[in-house]
């Protein structure tokens, strides 16, 4: 059965880490303390899912799934950051066109709705595979992980 | 679950749903100071009251938006349901950033270039 998950959306999941990884390259070597606690978040999170999930095909798509998660939160960290100091700066030119400001926006819509198919993936990915029971066993781990996502996102 | 939380946190900000105009609200102390004729900074402060006032009403949208969501995956709503509580959010992201937008080319309107430049001057590169 999980044999079909990962087939479906191994791919994907591939996709999605090249992509997010290429956002947040630059970013990379000099990572905030905020960011080091994230991954240290990241890595207890997935120690605790080894030990929770005992069906060996669903932890294997879990990890995939929470290893993009992580990717894509490190590549959004990034994009908010540039896409913040990019409109300030289009802002402080006094000549900027509408058309500019519109096609700032563009761009940035453009990355929401890649940003929400990725988000309906994980969504459903996550839903499907892990049982109840197995979230309650997480729930320490998961608390951490928010913790240190909003205090990186807050750091930004 | 806090994967869930972090979905939803990356599905808002991630999305883009920070106000991208926000930060001129926080220039109000400089117009205050930079803009000596009388008129023309009482517009200013004017359309920055607006600009804050729009702003605390969007932060209002994105409290309610996360609170559907946090309420939908309780309830383990279906992608369909989440992605649609995701697509109104947008939409009214989308209004807010162009009325943002008319209010910045308005505050724009009621300063010189050189007054511009000073208010704004640590955001140049």
């Amino acid at each position: 059965m999980y044999a079909k998950y990962l087939k479906q959306y191994s791919v994907v999941i591939v996709v999605m880490s090249i992509f997010t990884l290429a956002g947040c390259m630059t970013t990379k070597n000099k990572a905030s303390p905020e960011v080091e606690d994230q991954a240290t978040a990241f890595d207890d999170f997935k120690e605790q899912l080894v030990l929770t999930v005992e069906n060996s095909k669903r932890e294997e798509i879990l990890l995939n799934t929470i290893d993009a998660l992580e990717l894509d939160i490190n590549a959004l960290l990034a994009e908010i950051k540039n896409r913040k100091q990019g409109f300030k700066e289009l802002n402080a030119n006094y000549n900027a066109s509408r058309e500019e400001f519109d096609a700032f926006f563009d761009d940035a819509n453009r990355k929401i709705q890649l940003q929400r198919k990725q988000t309906s993936i994980q969504y459903r990915l996550i839903q499907e595979l892990l049982t109840e029971q197995e979230q309650k066993q997480l729930n320490r781990h998961n608390n951490k992980l928010i913790e240190s996502f909003i205090n990186s996102l807050n750091a930004t | 679950m806090i994967t869930m939380t972090i979905i939803l946190a990356l599905s808002l900000m991630g999305g883009g749903s920070f106000g991208l105009l926000d930060f001129i609200e926080e220039k109000e102390d400089q117009i205050a100071e930079i803009v000596l004729e009388e008129v023309r900074r009482e517009n200013s402060l004017e359309i920055i009251e607006t600009i804050k006032s729009k702003a605390k009403e969007f932060r209002e949208v994105q409290t309610s938006t996360a609170e559907a969501l946090q309420q939908g995956i309780e309830n383990k709503a279906s992608v369909e349901v989440v992605d649609d509580i995701l697509a109104d959010h947008f939409k009214k992201y989308s209004h807010y950033n162009s009325e943002m937008l008319d209010l910045r080319f308005e505050l724009k309107a009621q300063i010189t270039k050189e007054e511009w430049l000073a208010i704004f001057a640590s955001h140049k590169q």
